[in-house]
């Protein structure tokens, strides 16, 4: 008897935890169409919102919509396979995903993201409006999954105060390689003891190994076989960037990593257009754009993200109201302004919200549309893991532990093995 | 006489004081940095090494108190950590309990076994289990930690074994000639017997969920159950509205905050911490 | 009768003991035996992160042996146990010993050495991701001051460091905090009249250490750090993914089975795969599981 109790204690707390931590999250109800103000909908994304509320996109759709919007911030780095796994067990704790380029398809195929054309049908969205490149990446599914929700690019970002130092012409967007890697060296300032104070270039981002890899006459990624395509354009780019290193003109990659160009310490960057938003009027020099200088060719890597809603969710409908708010003139407004990205919408982008208000000091702006009528879906089509490790490689062939023809041919054949699975 | 030799001992106790200050600060210099850089800016972090902020700032505290989800995460967390102790204390020290005090067939084998599971890392089966409690759509709760903790871990068994072993037997004579079965003999002679060494058990149990970081990895993906270890890979991470950038000092100050609940643990319970640790290393 | 009451007696005596025993039974066949089964049957399948699998026999193992990915990350895990046993067993006991010298404010110095080890492996790792700089790091700067030079080591990139700076970082794990504490009690029990009859013969300290106190603890310390290599085969992850990435930076030179597994399952879809690793990690730990069996079956004894 005494036995019994023991175990109907156990399972007791057994289910009470079950009740505490399992039950909660099937809590959202149903909402009938037609009513969906007072519905609650949740939204995966992967970079955190902007802090001030005007510039909050989702909160604002939220005011506008009267649907509770919760979002749910993913970092970047595990963004794909977390959605990868959501996807995959049917997690129904996010309604709207905005899904990257590489997993569109995959989770088409799979059933795990809603096909949009039957709400697209009564909605003013006009797809005809979309640039071409998101409407080439998003042909051959079937049907519309995802609505492109920016396009973004990277651009070169620059240190007007310490060209004017060295005395060197200000970068414009058919700036030469050759003048680029001239300038690097010459703005580069050195310590007494021969080490760098500052430097004259920094990559400090994967996403702009990529425009120089590509812009040095590289295909990056083969569409037909869905594969890493790299050689000696990687190989050129890699020993560029060795040889700076080499000379301290651009820094290694370290386990600190730290924005140089924000702090001061590099004259120019390769970034994603998003940074303008960021840095808008928080620097405390005098800064501006241009076009990522071109190598053999002008190329950049168009970003962007797809809101696409969740299979298993139970609130489709009301997903669809705020993704079609969002994807509206004031939605793409706001995320404009807050990020500096265009929209995907050539008649919105035309508006030029995009050009972020308080970042004074750009002149320069025609430099976003020029990179993004030279961008193309690029490594950003790959699994992540393939370009992770790629850049890893990359990294250590900067600091010379194998060098640069090692460093492509070990990318590639990891690449083969991967997508190959 | 002895003077020679005193000083010799004096000398010797200088030098050895000396290199336990010496590790002293560098066993505690990461602790201090976390600390420092909590205050700092980030252009401040990433330029200088001062250990007193140049221009301290509470930036980083505003933002983790007053931007993000931190009570969230500490919620949940604190969940974690009662769901997994109150499931493995009452498991495992009923599984312990025959281990210990009873004979039975098997019993050796049975607790071979237990040692054996004891030696595998939970690593090594976790994409199993994770594929397994994706089916059953546990993925994404705290469920995948805590229930497995109501089903007796091995490790936690063989503490409340050792420790049981450790209570003369007499005790259960005594009480079988009272009339108690085994059943009464747990619940009124051991286990109250047997309380600070739950409140040991508790308190490593704890000390582990607190800083557990891999199962939460896996398990965890969205921000509805995320826990502060990957809060500190995730949230905390990176500046608004910029995922590239790494914000330090909200890092540091989160990491403060963490660290507060182990310090405050072995200021009041470093009885049951200490002591729990040296008898968990199997003395034998 | 007689005979009926005992055998009943016995009877309800075992079947009390099962029914206390049900929550390791439950548990054990559903979180220990049956991932092991399950495990190897999708180590035999491609099975990718959307579920999606086919049955491809021992193809997985055939790639993961010819993989040089693999071979290097097996390697790692070795050399990353080995020495991290080594490591901080040796720290440990000295930690230990300087502790065991009767002295003031011992109890300040203890919470100092000990704190580090109950401190989340995360918060450690951007501590230290930090402290190991190569621009702004607390190491290069106090080097600096030390050679009175610019010291910029990028110790956590640069292959001849990297290792110097992790083995230094495990220093701070709670296996080295647990270690301390247990040798501790250790040195506490080795009987001072051995010590006494030392000192009468005029012995050395070394020639005290190597002959009393070494073989009067070595059980304990072998043991123990045995035990902890098996928990550096498991909380190496919790450690080098935060501190070096997934991808095991430099040069997959920290890529531990671990991370491994989590890159190739996670990043790279590969859950087929990502088992077959699980797999042969399981066997590796039963290698090392038998080994602390015949260990200890020799040098500690279970009061039985």
């Amino acid at each position: 008897m005494n036995l019994k109790k023991v175990l109907s204690g156990f399972l007791m707390i057994v289910m009470i935890s079950s009740v505490l931590l399992g039950c909660k999250k099937d809590g959202s109800e149903s909402v009938s169409k037609g009513d969906l103000s007072g519905s609650e909908i949740t939204i995966s994304v992967w970079n955190e919102q902007n802090a001030d509320d005007e510039l909050n996109m989702y909160l604002q759709a939220e005011k506008a919509t009267g649907i509770k919007v919760n979002v749910n911030v993913i970092p970047e780095s595990d963004y794909s396979s977390k959605l990868n796994q959501m996807v995959a067990t049917k997690d129904k704790s996010s309604d709207i995903f905005v899904v990257w380029e590489n997993d569109i398809k995959n989770f088409a195929d799979t059933k795990g993201i809603v096909a949009l054309d039957k709400y697209l049908k009564e909605s003013t969205i006009n797809q005809d409006e979309f640039i071409d490149a998101v409407a080439n990446l998003t042909e051959g599914l079937g049907a519309t999954y995802g609505l492109p929700w920016c396009a973004a690019t990277e651009i070169l970002y620059y240190n007007q105060d310490m060209f004017d130092e060295v005395g060197i012409p200000y970068p414009n967007n058919d700036w030469a390689y050759s003048d680029f890697l001239e300038a690097a060296e010459k703005l580069t300032r050195y310590n007494d003891d021969g080490t760098t104070e500052v430097y004259g270039f920094d990559l400090p981002n994967t996403q702009t190994w990529w425009a120089g890899i590509g812009g040095a006459g590289d295909q990056v990624y083969d569409a037909e076989s869905g594969q890493l395509v790299i050689g000696e354009g990687a190989k050129s780019f890699i020993d560029d960037c060795a040889q700076m290193v080499s000379k301290g003109i651009m820094p290694e990659p370290s386990s600190d990593t730290s924005d140089k160009f924000a702090s001061g310490k590099a004259a120019i960057s390769w970034l994603g257009s998003w940074n303008i938003g960021t840095y808008s009027d928080k620097l405390d020099f005098n800064w501006d754009i241009a076009t990522i200088p071109t190598d053999k060719i002008k190329y950049n890597t168009l970003h962007t993200g797809f809101y696409t809603i969740n299979a298993n969710s139970k609130n489709q409908d009301a997903a669809w109201k705020v993704i079609e708010w969002l994807m509206g003139e004031k939605g793409q407004e706001i995320n404009s302004k807050s990020s500096g990205n265009p929209s995907a919408l050539k008649s919105i982008a035309d508006k030029g919200a995009w050009k972020v208000e308080t970042a004074t000091t750009i002149d320069n702006w025609e430099a976003v549309t020029d990179s993004l009528a030279a961008g193309v879906f690029g490594y950003t089509c790959l699994p992540s893991g393939v370009t992770n490790n790629a850049i890893s490689l990359f990294n250590t062939a900067l600091s010379g532990q194998i060098n640069s023809q090692e460093a492509v041919e070990e990318a590639m054949k990891y690449a083969a093995e991967t997508i190959g699975y | 006489m002895n003077k020679k030799a005193r000083t010799a001992a004096i000398q010797k106790n200088v030098i050895i004081s000396l290199i336990k200050i010496i590790v002293a600060v560098i066993m505690f210099s990461p602790i201090i940095w976390i600390i420092s850089g909590g205050f700092k800016t980030l252009t401040e972090f990433t330029t200088s090494t001062n250990i007193i902020p140049k221009k301290p700032t509470l930036d980083a505290y505003l933002y983790i108190f007053n931007s993000s989800n931190f009570f969230l995460y500490f919620r949940n967390t604190v969940l974690l950590m009662l769901g997994t102790g109150v499931g493995t204390l009452i498991s495992s020290s009923m599984v312990a309990y025959p281990l210990a005090r009873m004979e039975f067939p098997g019993k050796n084998m049975f607790f071979a076994l237990i040692i054996g599971t004891m030696m595998v890392p939970g690593i090594a089966l976790i994409i199993p289990q994770y594929i397994m409690f994706g089916k059953i759509g546990w993925l994404d709760t705290l469920l995948p930690m805590i229930i497995p903790a109501c089903f007796a871990y091995p490790y936690n068994v063989f503490l409340f074994r050792q420790f049981f072993r450790s209570i003369p037997k007499e005790l259960d004579e005594a009480a079988i000639m009272d009339g108690c079965s085994h059943v009464g003999i747990f619940f009124r002679v051991l286990a109250p017997l047997s309380k600070p060494t739950y409140a040991t058990i508790a308190v490593l149990s704890s000390v582990y969920w607190w800083n557990e970081l891999t199962q939460p990895v896996f398990y965890l993906n969205s921000e509805k159950w995320r826990t502060l270890t990957i809060s500190l890979m995730t949230s905390f991470m990176f500046i608004k509205g910029n995922t590239f950038v790494v914000n330090w000092p909200t890092i540091m100050a989160a990491s403060t905050l963490m660290i507060i609940p182990p310090m405050l643990l072995y200021f009041f319970g470093s009885g049951y911490l200490v002591e729990g640790i040296k008898t968990s290393g199997l003395k034998g | 009768m007689e005979i009926k009451r005992r055998r009943n007696k016995t009877l309800v005596n075992n079947l009390t003991a099962y029914g206390f025993m049900l929550p390791w039974f439950i548990g054990f066949a559903f979180f220990t035996v049956f991932p092991v089964v399950f495990m190897f049957s999708v180590s035999l399948t491609n099975r990718k992160l959307n579920g999606i699998s086919q049955y491809i026999g021992f193809t997985n193992y055939k790639n993961i042996f010819s993989s040089s990915t693999f071979r290097n990350s097996f390697r790692v895990t070795m050399f990353f146990t080995i020495i991290m046993m080594i490591v901080t067993a040796l720290w440990a006991l000295f930690m230990a010993f300087l502790l065991n010298r009767r002295q003031k404010l011992n109890g300040i110095f203890q919470f100092c050495y000990f704190l580090p080890s109950v401190i989340p492996s995360v918060a450690l790792a951007y501590a230290f991701r930090t402290i190991f700089g190569k621009d702004a790091g607390l190491f290069n700067a106090l080097l600096s001051l030390i050679s009175g030079s610019n010291v910029q080591i990028n110790w956590l990139f640069d292959k001849n460091t990297v290792y110097l700076a992790v083995f230094f970082i495990t220093l701070f794990t709670y296996n080295t905090g647990q270690m301390m504490l247990i040798f501790r009690s250790g040195l506490n029990d080795v009987p001072k009249e051995l010590y006494e009859a030392g000192n009468i013969d005029g012995a050395s300290a070394w020639l005290k250490f190597t002959k009393i106190t070494l073989p009067m603890i070595s059980p304990i310390m072998l043991f123990n750090t045995v035990m902890g290599s098996i928990s550096a085969l498991n909380g190496s992850f919790a450690l080098l993914y935060p501190l070096t990435g997934e991808t095991g930076d430099p040069n997959k030179m920290t890529q531990v089975l671990s991370l491994l597994i989590y890159n190739e399952a996670f990043s790279n879809h590969k859950v087929g795969y990502g088992c077959a690793l699980s797999v042969i990690l399981f066997l590796i730990a039963c290698v090392f599981g038998i080994g602390i069996f015949a260990v200890s079956k020799k040098l500690v004894y279970y009061e039985n």
